[in-house]
């Protein structure tokens, strides 16, 4: 990940992965990001929601612990807040509502979500 | 007479006795047969199985080649009525027919064939034991009650034909686990099987008209009434809606056809359906998309725990062969879980004592300076288990390596028992892992693992599993202790146990 990619932005990430929510956190704080999270749950993550005022974009896995993430996604978007999937799951999962959100297949190495996260970003 | 004594006969094989009967004593003859043309090993025989006789003469009854009878054969195929006064001298038999008949002893007869289809199926033959002058009047008498039975046999078989197949169809339409049930072009039954009002409780009578729709749930109706405004351009009724079930007092799903039933003209007549009960096959088809997208999600889980491993693995070995021999041994102890994980069926759950069992077993030098003290059957969280799994395969890996299994008399005891439900509702189970007479190299110097145990412990389980985590380096080894959350059902199997 080019240094300081996302410099000043404050990223939510909301993973119960352990490993890969440290891995990932690394990665955008090396690439300059301020990491909100990361948030293992559901109800974590939609105390972070409520806790900060700015989120610049997010990164959501969609099974969290087996509580799935889309209250997380509906609060974002009404803040017009970018975010994309990091999941498991098959397509046919998500709702349709989400169908423009973009979506990592896991397993996906932080490298590959940053960029995909930068492509979000740079088309807003 | 003949007619009236055949008409009250509902029977055929009754119809045949009583003519052959009737004939057989008005002519005073030795016998009168009822002969069928069958096939037997692929030839074709003359079958007798049925003859009247009169009292005290030679039965009749046997089975013969048609072909040891060539000239009889050939005017039955014509279907004419043969008189043979005396079969020795008669110019029309042929020798071999003679041969065939003098065995039968049938020196005199009357045969009147029926011919159906082009084919010849049946006889009926007046049998004289000595040659006769049969008169004209006898001739024709045998030909007439031949017509009259075969007449009353058909009326009779056809009879008994459609009564079978009425009492089948019957017997199929009310046993069949199918609702069935008629009803005219707009949908308006007109009447319901027996299951139906076993299913339904519903009074057959109350399901006319647009009666059934009363058990069709409230959601459904409408998408079962458009389905009828359809039916008549499509030529079929298709559709699935949810029926009350009176035993259960709840909806199934059932999937509905109906196919019209034509006149000549291709006019709807009537609609007959049936209502299949289809809702344990979709509650499958349910959770089959359910299993199956979970399956996707634990797959893909499970791939990017082998490339965290692989990661960090790799970060802390010092050369590839290191890197080999840690990542199989992870790699394997992560099988052991899976292991454990794919034995279960919907509702089972890993008992704690099982994973920790599991994984000292897999280290094979651990025999007799081990003591496992904890109440057996403590149910664990699936998304537990796995963690879990692989932090005690790092407590006990770094034990065999450098800690009590690395030496003789030092000693690993892990205690464990469950605490009472939080105010969330969830039981605690706290794990004491704690080795004993290990001297422990200077402070600093001392490691578990390489960290990466470490960490999973102090970093992953409290951060993935809510766990609550310590662990330290006494002078006499290692102290670990975990208390994670577990199955709330290990709450209510206690409870039902008091």
């Amino acid at each position: 990940m080019p240094e300081e990619k996302f410099s000043g932005l404050a990223i939510l990430i909301a993973e119960d992965e352990y490993y890969v929510a440290t891995e990932l956190a690394r990665e955008l704080a090396r690439a300059g990001a301020t990491v909100i999270g990361p948030a293992p749950s559901v109800d974590k993550a939609l105390d972070l929601n409520g806790s900060h005022a700015r989120i610049d974009a997010a990164l959501l896995d969609v099974n969290l612990g087996g509580e799935i993430v889309f209250s997380v996604a509906d609060l974002l978007r009404e803040r017009h807040v970018p975010f994309l999937f990091a999941t498991g799951y098959d397509r046919s999962m998500i709702p349709p509502r989400f169908d423009d959100v973009v979506r990592c297949e896991k397993p996906v190495g932080a490298d590959k979500l940053g960029a995909a996260l930068a492509n979000v970003l740079s088309g807003k | 007479m003949l007619s009236d004594a055949l008409r009250p006969l509902t029977d055929a094989l009754e119809i045949q006795e009583t003519a052959t009967r009737l004939l057989g004593e008005h002519l005073d003859v030795r016998a009168v047969n009822y002969g069928l043309v069958e096939t037997l090993d692929g030839v074709d025989h003359y079958v007798i199985d049925r003859a009247y006789v009169a009292p005290g003469r030679r039965s009749t009854v046997g089975r013969w080649p048609i072909t040891d009878f060539p000239g009889f054969t050939t005017v039955m195929h014509a279907g004419e009525t043969m008189a043979v006064h005396d079969v020795a001298n008669d110019p029309n038999l042929m020798p071999r027919d003679k041969a065939g008949l003098a065995s039968t002893q049938t020196p005199a007869f009357v045969m009147a064939p029926l011919v159906k289809n082009g084919q010849p199926t049946a006889m009926l033959c007046a049998v004289e034991d000595r040659p006769r002058k049969w008169t004209n009047a006898e001739i024709a008498l045998v030909q007439e009650v031949a017509e009259r039975t075969w007449a009353a046999v058909e009326r009779a078989s056809a009879e008994m034909a459609l009564r079978e197949a009425e009492q089948r169809l019957q017997v199929l339409m009310e046993g069949i686990p199918q609702l069935v049930w008629g009803a005219v072009e707009d949908g308006r039954w007109t009447w319901a099987s027996p299951q139906w009002t076993a299913f339904t409780g519903q009074e057959e009578r109350d399901s006319h008209g647009w009666g059934w729709l009363d058990a069709v749930h409230p959601d459904d109706r409408e998408r079962a009434q458009e389905a009828w405004a359809n039916a008549v351009e499509r030529g079929e009724f298709q559709t699935d809606y949810r029926v009350c079930h009176a035993s259960e007092d709840r909806y199934r799903w059932f999937q509905t056809r109906a196919t019209p039933v034509r006149d000549a003209l291709g006019a709807i007549i009537e609609w007959l359906g049936t209502s299949t009960d289809v809702d344990d096959l979709r509650e499958l088809q349910e959770r089959q998309r359910v299993l199956v997208g979970e399956l996707q999600h634990r797959t893909r889980n499970l791939l990017g725990v082998v490339r965290t491993m692989a990661n960090r693995t790799g970060d802390t070995s010092d050369d590839f062969p290191d890197f080999r021999v840690r990542f199989q041994d992870r790699l394997e102890a992560l099988a052991r879980v899976q292991g454990l994980l794919s034995r279960l069926s919907d509702d089972d759950r890993v008992a704690f004592d099982e994973l920790i069992e599991t994984e000292l077993k897999a280290m094979d030098n651990s025999d007799g300076q081990v003591t496992l003290d904890g109440p057996r059957g403590i149910r664990l969280r699936s998304s537990t288990v796995q963690m879990l799994g692989m932090a005690l395969h790092e407590l006990a890996t770094n034990a065999v390596k450098y800690g009590a299994l690395s030496k003789p008399d030092a000693r690993l005891v892990v205690r464990w028992h469950m605490d009472p439900p939080d105010r969330r509702g969830r039981p605690w189970l706290r794990i004491d892992w704690r080795e004993s007479g290990v001297r422990m190299p200077p402070a600093g110097v001392a490691k578990l693992g390489t960290g990466q145990g470490r960490e999973l412990i102090e970093g992953a389980l409290p951060y993935q599993l809510s766990a609550e985590t310590s662990f330290e380096l006494g002078p006499d080894g290692v102290h670990c202790a975990i208390a994670i959350p577990v199955s709330a059902s290990n709450v209510q199997a206690e409870s039902s146990h008091a």
